[in-house]
């Protein structure tokens, strides 16, 4: 029987009820715990409907469909770090480069070309594509750069990534009409990466207004869409015919709302929308791809969860109990079971395979770092452990006993916690549940109190401040609030050497070190990884086609290249 | 004058205290939540960076981490009648967010409520004065069976059955999302169709309550002897049914009635997120989730407000409806 034609609607429902009784969908996209709903769309979904060519006249319109809450449409000011929905600006805005996770490389927006180094490494210059216009009408300038990025210096909550921290940009200043030169007050090889993060925004009209509360109700960018207006079931944006990069084939793009991964997973399913920017319900997808109709783009990201060990506590400081524990996790379980195959593998090297050749991916199936409960066990008894009567190992009389936080509200992460913590007491290691919020996690983080953590550690696409989260400079004892992401207090000088090395050292050096960080993180397990957390994008392919899999599907650069069939 | 002036004060006085005790609690327990959002989004967006996480606490007036200045200083912007601005939407005040999530949310809850109560007490009255008939048995069936599913669970199977497999209604959302080029007349027409389901669903589901509790306290009416004296003067069924007997039942329906009312600013936080409409039950669900303490704060006062006042209109009008009430 054809996909489609048998229609089972108690199962369906059996299967919406559960993922939507828990209430677990509501919050915006982007991490596990809120594109993997608890339970799969089971029954069969509408047959795909036949291409309705739009009428002669009538725009051509791509529904995109995404969880945006209200809170996520107060502003549209890239500045800001609340009140938006980040994936909007990529849109209607340019950056100078866009980082393009499914290749791992840098594609140029707003630069003309790549940037070129000075002979001391110390200023970055990047030429601009002056083609590009704003929609307004108003030409692009270095002017307009250059206020972007001053701007963050005279407001440090809008720095969200510290661009002008100490050792970073010391002066950004033009060349001439049509480039920009960054000064450094230290070498730093990761500012390309980092120029991917800042949206440039039309100086004539910010100036006017104080960047860190302009709610910028008209947005005015230079990217492929307009704005046109937002209401509380889309944002609407129009095409930008005189995009300097080719205007977009379709005429309007309705970025669909809701506000849980259910009902848009359902919209996807009926066809209502064509695709979504990473929410689905997970569980649904191996249904979902049953109807060939529907693809699912997975690429690696930023974002790893893992269960973050707190190197101080008692125990975990002995690297025999942090390494039973990475070999205690069958990744491969948690990523089928858990994740139905919408994440990445991990590196227990901690970088991401978004690198590309920086990263020791011989790691990711290294059995030496893979499942392996008997290998948890042997290196426990050899470390002096004995099980005790009730079976968990002990040594001195203290059990190997912590407290397991988890984010409450995620039925997905709870599953997959369930899953760890089973393995765990397998391998004789005990733990207490606790269940908190998203927010409460980050505190326990930060603060060191906590023993083992179930969460995601999301960085800048930057393999240096991906594994600088092990550098000791990121760190502070128990008690004391964590100056960055080494939330595990993990100290190792040799790693801590690496990286300073690497911070200004070529390319092909930096590449060495970086492996090297890898090896010795994956040998001294602070942390066990769980998967990275890329992209899983679902998209339809009934009605339009010119998809670019290079890029994430319906990241802007390729949408513009949609057309309808 | 069916009350003093006492009995008035003494019901104002009540109502004064409840909500400066409502507007405490809804200062203390969104911090009983542990986690601060400055935190939270700077270890989300900007590396953990304490610079980051002092410069949003300075910009969410978090700085000074005393729970008592804290306190002082929200009371005092209240006194101003401001909300203060909402973290995660920063910038935007509270007040606006709330504004925007209002109407949707009195446009559903409160035809809901109207409708659901005179529905329910239309089959209430009929079951009762019929009891033990076909109608009687079938509609009692009927509400205990909706009175014990689950609220979301009907939202849900009216979701698949509807609008996934029958595709007569949206599935989910406020409007259209081309809602812009539409005409005044098709705007109506969306907004309507839009909020047919979730109304319907909050009828349905909470119809049961309203049928049950007037057909029982109509039952209990009827057994009366002054029903029985009415009858016996030879008084119309009507009469005896609406002026005699669903009068006299429905006086403790009314301040169940004047609660709900109450509640109606709170939204319906299930039926807003399966539908994915944009109401204040939403908006709070969401403040919650992101530990968005002034739009917490600003969405129970609202909530507390409206259950007080419709209390106190309830404590005052009922005196009036049942002369029985001691007023001292």
């Amino acid at each position: 029987m054809s996909w489609g034609k048998r229609k089972k609607p108690l199962k369906s429902i059996a299967a919406f009820v559960l993922a939507l009784g828990l209430l677990s969908g509501c919050s915006s996209a982007g991490s596990p715990n809120q594109a993997a709903s608890p339970a799969s769309k089971g029954g069969a979904a509408e047959p795909a409907k036949p291409a309705e060519p739009a009428k002669k006249g009538e725009p051509v319109i791509y529904h995109l469909g995404e969880t945006v809450n209200p809170e996520q449409v107060t502003n549209f000011n890239p500045f800001l770090a609340t009140g938006n929905w980040s994936t909007f600006f990529d849109y209607v805005f340019d950056s100078l480069y866009y980082f393009n996770p499914v290749k791992g490389q840098l594609v140029p927006r707003l630069a003309d070309g790549e940037g070129k180094w000075s002979d001391d490494n110390k200023t970055y210059t990047v030429k601009l594509n002056l083609k590009a216009k704003w929609h307004d009408g108003k030409p692009f300038t270095a002017d307009d750069v250059l206020y972007s990025f001053n701007i963050l210096k005279s407001n440090k909550a809008l720095d969200r990534y510290q661009l002008w921290g100490e050792g970073r940009l010391a002066d950004v200043s033009a060349q001439g009409s049509d480039a920009i030169a960054f000064k450094l007050s230290k070498q730093f090889p990761s500012l390309p990466y980092y120029l991917t993060t800042v949206y440039i925004v039309p100086k004539a009209q910010f100036e006017k207004e104080n960047a860190a509360e302009f709610l910028n109700k008209a947005p005015i960018g230079t990217g492929p869409f307009k704005f046109r207006s937002v209401n509380e079931s889309a944002i609407v944006l129009d095409k930008n015919a005189d995009y300097f990069l080719g205007a977009p084939n379709i005429d309007q793009l309705f970025i669909n709302r809701f506000n849980n991964s259910s009902t848009l997973t359902l919209a996807l399913e009926k066809g209502d929308v064509q695709g979504s920017t990473g929410t689905v319900a997970m569980p649904s997808v191996p249904k979902l791809l049953e109807n060939p109709v529907n693809k699912l783009q997975v690429y690696p990201g930023l974002n790893t969860f893992s269960v973050i060990i707190n190197n101080e506590k008692p125990a975990l400081s002995d690297m025999a109990v942090r390494k039973a524990i990475q070999l205690a996790l069958d990744r491969k379980s948690l990523i089928e079971k858990g994740e139905s195959n919408g994440v990445f593998p991990a590196n227990p090297g901690f970088l991401s395979s978004v690198f590309g050749d920086a990263v020791e991916s011989k790691l990711i199936d290294d059995p030496a770092y893979g499942y392996n409960t008997n290998e948890s066990i042997k290196l426990l008894e050899a470390a002096g452990y004995k099980k005790n009567a009730k079976g968990i190992y002990e040594k001195g009389g203290k059990p190997l006993s912590f407290t397991y936080h988890m984010a409450a509200n995620a039925p997905a992460q709870n599953k997959e916690g369930a899953m760890i913590t089973s393995w765990l007491k397998e391998i004789g290691i005990e733990t207490t549940v606790k269940l908190v919020t998203w927010p409460e996690l980050t505190k326990l983080l930060m603060s060191g109190d906590y023993e083992l953590l179930q969460n995601g550690i999301q960085t800048p696409p930057d393999p240096q401040a991906m594994l600088e989260i092990f550098h000791s400079k990121m760190t502070a004892p128990n008690g004391t609030t964590a100056p960055g992401l080494n939330y595990m207090r993990f100290r190792d000088a040799d790693v801590d050497k690496w990286l300073d090395e690497a911070s200004s050292a070529d390319a092909a050096k930096r590449k060495e070190l970086y492996k090297q960080v890898q090896n010795r993180i994956a040998e001294k397990a602070p942390l066990a990884v769980m998967y990275n957390v890329g992209g899983h994008i679902p998209y339809r392919t009934d009605k339009f086609t010119g998809y670019n899999e290079d890029l994430p599907v319906t990241s802007a650069l390729s949408l513009k290249q949609v057309k309808s069939k | 004058m069916r009350y003093n002036s006492v009995y008035l004060l003494k019901r104002l006085g009540f109502a004064f205290i409840t909500l400066y005790v409502a507007i405490t609690l809804n200062f203390l327990l969104p911090r009983l939540m542990g986690g601060d959002p400055a935190s939270a989004l700077a270890s989300e967006k900007a590396l953990g960076s304490q610079e980051v996480v002092k410069a949003l606490k300075a910009q969410f007036g978090l700085d000074n981490p005393s729970l008592l200045y804290q306190y002082a200083k929200y009371l005092n912007q209240l006194l101003h009648g401001n909300l203060g601005v909402s973290y995660a939407n920063y910038p935007s005040p509270v007040a606006d967010v709330m504004v925007k999530a209002l109407p949707w949310t009195f446009g559903t809850v409160l035809t809901a409520t109207l409708l659901s109560y005179l529905v329910g007490w239309l089959i209430g009255i009929r079951g009762a004065w019929k009891a033990g008939s076909l109608f009687d048995n079938s509609t009692l069936f009927t509400a205990f069976f909706l009175n014990s599913v689950p609220f979301f669970w009907i939202a849900i199977i009216f979701i698949m059955i509807f609008s996934f497999y029958l595709e007569w209604f949206p599935l989910g959302q406020a409007i259209d999302p081309g809602i812009d080029s539409f005409s005044a007349l098709d705007k109506i027409k969306s907004v309507l169709y839009h909020a047919f389901l979730p109304v319907f669903t909050l009828i349905i589901a909470t119809l049961a309550g309203h049928i049950l509790v007037l057909r029982n306290n109509l039952m209990r009416v009827l057994s009366e002897d002054y029903m029985l004296l009415a009858k016996a003067k030879g008084l119309s069924a009507a009469r005896r049914k609406y002026a005699y007997g669903a009068r006299n039942a429905l006086l403790p329906s009314f301040t169940g009635f004047m609660t709900s009312l109450g509640h109606v600013i709170g939204g319906a936080i299930t039926t807003e997120i399966v539908f994915s409409y944009p109401g204040v039950g939403l908006v709070t669900f969401n403040a919650i989730l992101n530990h968005d303490y002034p739009l917490i704060q600003g969405s129970f006062l609202f909530i507390a407000v409206s259950v007080i006042v419709c209390n106190l209109i309830a404590d005052l009008v009922y005196p009036l409806i049942d002369p029985r009430v001691a007023l001292n």
